[in-house]
């Protein structure tokens, strides 16, 4: 079955000149020889023919599969239009054209090859000598009956990648590559290509050439000489042992979830597999096949009755083995733009916090938490071996309705490797591993559960707390060791799992019972909790102005049918994970002297922590763990900036955020006294802070003054005398937007409080003068 | 000059293509063609009515082969590859609708060698199903029209391949449709979307697998041309009827189906309106299980136990389906398509946009659940939830948007395996009230037809009518919702109990509740009184929990 031509014009013999003219010249690039080393035999300086090799190693029996590699013959003739651009659009044709510049080239064998002799080559060998004897009259065999090689075509490296349902007609007989799932892969089959027979009268063998995949056999003997001669029919016998197949695979192939649009059905292709190309895929594997796309006449008895219709497969010439974790991150110039053009804004933090789930209103420091969830700390191994973990362990707990699940969903799905799971679905098994039975193949195979699965990604547990108690021991290993030990149906072994978890809880009774502790109320173990770096406690507390904003909300929703347009910008999906992929591969350190702020914190922690247990009021418990978790923390905010170090405000912020995590486990008492919340007043409290050194906000404050241009950082300084109360406002600037306000909502606290005259603005503008 | 068109179409429409074709050479714009074509014969909705139909009273077996049918389906599956057809035949006629090429026949494998491939041209082949739960009125009232030219066969059709309805065990037709027309209809066809499929019927092998040795002979319909359905298939406009009309049906749902419970009826009656509002935010359909509903008694002479409700509701609603929950159901049967060797095997709630799925749990008896059984289960949460159906595919699941109201009926206080957006415990009034919810279809007085019309278009205008909430009503709203958190919290200071905190879902609720209200009352607005009393309408149904 051969293609017509579209384009008439084309002289084949001339074409054949040009193939040959590659085949015996293009030689091996540079790259090729490191990779072919082996293969070559080493003459001289000047690298080896490429083609002209493999045709020896063919015609020596050692190598079945050729492969053109398309790029070459672009390099060859050093354009696209030419034979490259003819290949793809007719290569069946051209298939044979290279197979029959092949035969002329195929030199003879540098060595015995006796050993490899088939059937066919008997016969071959016999009926020449007879010819010799008989002073032949019968004319040589046909070429193909003699390939011992396939040969396949390797399309460009450009070659676009299509969808299934991208295929049309108009792709009919050409190459192109098709990305897909392989669902289901038949057993190898013999596929006859030669049909051989003998004739009982005169002995002669008679080949017949197999193209289709049905075809009727031959009956009468072609013998000129005798058989045909005398008329002598139906003495023909198929000979087995003498016909020539080809191992066969029909593989189906279906489209990934990415590639079918919104609502409609994965459609699937069937793709033939030949020769040396069988047994490469299994089902499961994500490919792209480059190949010859291919009408099939239905034959006999359903062509008569469906008419001339024909069915379509793809005839496999390449096989591209994607990898498993095979992503869609790909970076363009575009997204390069904007990430640049993101990493300069001075509100980055913010901004990027804002953006996760921006439909879900407030939670602004909880967002923030889930940000730097994303973006991870530093992993470390050290010499001993030891492990230390840097991904970032957060559990959000809270009243029902307070859209915990929205979140963590929504962390799922941007996180390079998120997985969601909901602790009632799931047992131990389910999200660690499990020895299963394959179905396809019926082996035990080991197969990982949903934390195996997020394995350098995020694994969010919804319903952390109605899970079975013995399962949830199960995560302990992961959370701290970032391993998963099995052993079990003969199976010991101990699988990575270096995710972070983000756990979603309801307290104890569903609802958070004001009556009872915190403690009580959250109801998990120590030894869990203090694996998480952070836990929040979200409650759904009446309040007039959050209830009216949210009433305010739903009937908008209800009225318009669409969500109310947002306040701020959101930096949409798509950059956020580059975003944050860029920035785990940062590796941030700590220098000394942020080393040694942090241990003053956390002695200072401690005994904070100390002070309130004797107090009877401790809901948490500050252990080294919590070092670890500020170290993780400040190493996420510098991964954040984009920076090699982590500074002090790191430092600061993280402490804040632990803060913030405490305080929200606070009882209602408490926060009745919390001063005012307001942005502006929080600035103003900020600035006020950074001015005098806040007693009751001990040391940090201070120190975080002595950065000042040519200070000492030594923390015995007392900066209030020598500072005159005055500050920059580049200083102040930087230090209010990195605690996550706006430009805006500084010059409004400024302009507001100067209306009281408790500042004013000196130097033009650029310092800031307490009165 | 029309009816000389109208009537050749009718009889032989093959014929009526080849002579298209003389005068239309170019392969390319062809289909286009055919499409304009026909659809302007049958414009008329007179003419429309006069092509045969094919459903289950007329199976394919009925016509003969080659007559031109209509066919009222929801699309299965489009996951069969595009088929290849020779455009152009080798004499220069006109190719594809099945045409066989003459001269072919007589040969076998060297016709492939004859093959033109230039010729060659796809065709869309997907996988069409009757409407599954398709009410009787409906189809009296759109196929009675047509002429009822052939002879009805006594002999029921047996679907060939009876995986791909979504009911198992049921008389429908299913037929694998062939578009010529590419790039206008087949490429946006979804899976459960409602179409009518004007074409030449025939039987062909089913396309798309070349590894069976012996593919089966199925229905095939080469399209000429389609329509598509609204989700009410009879088309509604939001025409205003009389006021009481709402009134008079919430009375006949509750005497003939609910053993008098009135206010059970209305909650019936707005879950029946509900419908996908918007996906994001979600504004999805209400569900509803109606509690503590008796399970037929042993004793009962008629040996009926189906709900009256079910054949009440199919003489109002366009599409009902029922869902008779049982162990055997839920271990032995799919919920959700599943793909098996590239088919595409169809589930329980693979239901067209629009449609009510009733699951009865009263068929569920002791015994264990499987896996598929679980699996089963919690695919009709996600549908009662989220309005998302996940189809099963080899590797990967792919979640498709689905619209139907669920009422589930249950016997205990709520129900077994489910949670719906409201539950409501029914109430019997009538003294035989149990006997009175297991009638048998007979039984059930029906209005006179005029008024179980009004009935229908009152339901068919509430399901396409639309809602807005003026801001002043907005306003109230929130002042209303925050009092309301205000009263709540001070509550709870004074401390009594913790106590059902009345939160953000459940003023998404009352909204929703709301609007279902103005929909049934045929407002076109939330007005403060239609809030009033949807907030009165909750109460009551909270005191009945209680």
């Amino acid at each position: 079955m051969s293609l017509p031509v579209a384009s008439v014009g084309i002289v084949y013999e001339d074409e054949k000149d040009k193939i040959q003219d590659f085949l015996s010249k293009f030689k091996y690039e540079d790259k090729d020889l490191a990779n072919n080393f082996a293969n070559i035999a080493l003459d001289g300086d000047t690298p080896p023919l490429k083609y002209m090799t493999q045709l020896q190693r063919i015609a020596d029996r050692d190598q079945q599969m050729l492969v053109i590699d398309l790029e070459d013959i672009f390099a060859h003739e050093n354009s696209i239009s030419g034979l490259v651009s003819r290949i793809r659009q007719n290569t069946r044709r051209y298939v044979s054209l290279f197979s029959e510049v092949v035969d002329k080239l195929l030199p003879v064998p540098s060595k015995d090859i006796s050993e490899h002799d088939e059937v066919i080559d008997v016969i071959l060998h016999q009926r020449r000598e007879r010819n010799e004897q008989t002073e032949g009259s019968a004319g040589r065999f046909p070429d193909h009956l003699l390939r011992r090689y396939n040969l396949y075509f390797q399309p460009l490296k450009s070659d676009v990648v299509m969808a299934v349902r991208e295929v049309k007609g108009v792709n009919l007989g050409r190459l192109i590559t098709v990305r897909g799932i392989v669902t289901r892969v038949s057993e190898v089959k013999p596929l006859l290509q030669v049909n051989a027979y003998t004739c009982d009268v005169c002995g002669s063998e008679t080949f017949q050439d197999i193209s289709n995949k049905s075809f009727t056999p031959i009956v009468d003997c072609q013998n000129e000489n005798e058989c045909k001669k005398n008329g002598i029919q139906g003495s023909l016998h198929m000979q087995t042992r003498a016909c020539r197949f080809s191992p066969f695979q029909e593989i189906k192939i279906q489209e990934m979830a990415d590639q079918v649009p919104v609502g409609h059905i994965p459609r699937s292709m069937t793709v033939h597999v030949n020769g040396s190309l069988t047994r490469l895929m299994n089902p499961g594997d994500v490919v792209h096949l480059g190949g010859i796309f291919l009408p099939i006449p239905y034959t006999g008895f359903q062509a008569i009755r469906a008419g001339l219709l024909t069915d379509t497969y793809l005839e496999a010439h390449h096989i591209h083995q994607l990898k498993k974790q095979y992503s869609q991150m790909e970076m363009t110039p575009e997204i390069q733009r904007r990430i640049d053009e993101l990493k300069t804004d001075p509100a980055l933090y913010n901004k990027l916090s804002q953006s996760i789930a921006p439909e879900i209103y407030g939670h602004a420091d909880v967002k923030k938490a889930l940000l730097l969830l994303l973006v991870g700390g530093v992993s470390k191994i050290t010499g001993d071996g030891m492990k230390i973990r840097g991904d970032i362990n957060i559990c959000l707990m809270g009243d029902p309705g307070v859209a915990k699940s929205q979140l963590l969903k929504y962390i799922s799905k941007i996180a390079p490797r998120g997985v969601y799971t909901t602790g009632k679905g799931s047992s131990g098994v389910g999200l660690t591993a499990a020895v299963m039975r394959d179905p396809v193949t019926d082996e035990m195979v080991l197969e990982g559960g949903a934390l195996v699965l997020a394995d350098n990604g995020i694994c969010c547990i919804d319903e952390f707390d109605k899970m079975e108690e013995s399962d949830r021991t199960a995560i302990h290993e992961v959370m701290e060791q970032q391993t998963i030990s099995i052993s079990k149906a003969g199976i010991s072994t101990t699988l990575n799992a270096r995710t972070s978890i983000l756990a979603a809880a309801n307290p104890l009774y569903g609802r958070y019972n004001p009556k009872v502790s915190p403690v009580e109320n959250i109801n998990l173990p120590a030894a869990l909790l203090s694996r998480f770096d952070l836990l929040f406690l979200i409650l759904d507390k009446p309040n007039h102005d959050d209830d009216e904003r949210l009433a305010q909300h739903v009937t908008y929703v209800h009225m318009f049918n669409r969500h109310p347009d947002l306040e701020h910008d959101v930096v949409d999906p798509v950059l956020m994970r580059h975003y944050i992929a860029m920035a785990r591969a940062k590796r941030p350190t700590v220098p000394p002297n942020v080393s040694s702020y942090i241990v003053d914190s956390y002695v200072r922690l401690r005994k904070v922590s100390k002070d309130e247990e004797e107090q009877n009021k401790s809901h948490s418990y500050t252990s080294a763990r919590t070092l670890l978790g500020v170290l993780r923390l400040s190493q996420a905010l510098a991964r954040l900036r984009c920076a090699d170090f982590v500074e002090h405000p790191d430092v600061d912020e993280a402490l804040r955020l632990m803060d913030c995590s405490k305080e929200s486990l606070q009882e209602d008492a408490d926060k009745d006294f919390e001063p005012d919340k307001s942005a502006v007043s929080q600035i103003f409290r900020l600035i006020k802070g950074m001015a005098s050194g806040d007693k009751t906000k001990p040391q940090r404050r201070q120190k975080r003054f002595g950065r000042g241009p040519g200070r000492e950082r030594d923390m015995d300084v007392d900066s209030d005398e020598d500072n005159d109360d005055e500050l920059s406002l580049v200083d102040i600037r930087a230090r209010v937007m990195n605690a996550g306000y706006t430009e805006v909502q500084l010059m409004d606290t400024i302009a507001q409080y100067e209306a009281i005259d408790v500042w004013i603005r000196t130097a033009n503008g650029s310092k800031l003068q307490f009165m | 000059m029309v009816s000389s068109f109208l009537t050749d179409a009718l009889t032989d429409p093959t014929l009526v293509l080849h002579e298209l074709f003389q005068d239309n050479h170019n392969i390319d714009s062809f289909p286009a063609t055919v499409s304009a074509h026909f659809s302007h014969i049958f414009r008329s909705l007179d003419a429309f009515n006069e092509i045969p139909v094919l459903n289950v009273q007329f199976p394919p077996e009925a016509h003969k082969d080659r007559s031109l049918v209509r066919f009222r389906a929801m699309v299965q599956d489009t996951s069969t590859s595009p088929e290849m057809y020779m455009a152009k035949q080798t004499d220069s006629t006109c190719g594809g609708w099945g045409i066989g090429d003459e001269s072919s026949t007589t040969q076998d494998q060297s016709h492939s060698e004859i093959i033109d491939y230039t010729s060659l041209r796809e065709c869309t082949v997907i996988w069409a199903v009757t409407i599954p739960g398709e009410c009787s009125w409906v189809v009296n009232e759109l196929d009675s029209s047509g002429p009822t030219s052939t002879t009805k066969k006594q002999t029921t059709h047996s679907p060939s391949q009876p995986h791909k309805f979504p009911v198992p065990d049921t008389p429908h037709i299913g037929v694998q449709v062939k578009i010529y027309d590419n790039f206008r209809v087949a490429e946006s066809l979804r899976s459960t979307e409602l179409r009518t499929f004007v074409g030449i019927l025939t039987s062909e092998l089913l396309h798309g697998d070349l590894e069976t040795p012996d593919p089966p002979f199925v229905p095939t319909l080469h399209v000429l041309f389609s329509q598509p359905i609204p989700s009410t298939l009879i088309p509604r406009t939001s025409k205003h009827l009389e006021r009481d009309i709402r009134d008079e049906l919430i009375t006949w749902i509750a005497e003939q189906g609910l053993g008098g419970d009135r206010e059970a009826a209305e909650w019936v009656l707005l879950c029946t309106l509900a419908r996908t509002q918007s996906r994001s935010p979600s504004i999805l359909p209400l569900s509803l299980t109606l509690s503590y509903f008796p399970l037929p008694s042993l004793s009962s002479h008629s040996m009926v136990n189906t709900p009256s409700l079910l054949f009440v509701l199919s003489h109002l609603l366009p599409t009902l389906s029922v869902l008779p929950l049982s162990l055997h159901t839920l271990n032995t049967t799919s919920f959700s398509p599943e793909s098996k060797k590239e088919n595409l095997h169809s589930g329980w709630l693979q239901l067209p946009s629009g449609s009510i799925c009733v699951v009865t749990e009263g068929g569920v008896t002791e015994g264990g659940i499987l896996e598929r059984g679980l699996a089963n289960l919690r695919a009709l949460q996600k549908m009662i939830t989220s309005q998302v159906l996940e189809y099963i595919f080899p590797y990967s699941r792919f979640s498709f948007d689905t619209e139907v109201g669920f009422l589930i009926l249950s016997e205990g206080r709520k129900s077994t395996f489910f949670q719906t957006s409201v539950n409501l415990p029914l109430k019997l009034v009538d003294t035989n009230g149990k006997e009175g919810l297991y009638k048998s279809p007979g039984e059930i007085t029906l209005p006179p037809p005029e008024k179980l019309d009004l009935f229908r278009s009152l339901i068919g205008n509430a399901k396409v009518g639309s809602i807005t909430i003026g801001e002043k009503v907005a306003e109230y709203i929130r002042n209303d919702f925050v009092r309301e958190r205000q009263a709540m919290a001070s509550t709870m200071v004074t401390g009594s109990t913790a106590g059902e905190m009345f939160g953000s879902d459940d003023l998404i609720h009352r909204m929703m509740v709301a609007r279902l209200l103005a929909l049934s009352l045929q407002e076109v607005e939330i007005t403060v009184e239609i809030w009033e009393r949807a907030k009165e309408l909750e109460t009551t149904r909270l005191t009945r929990l209680a």
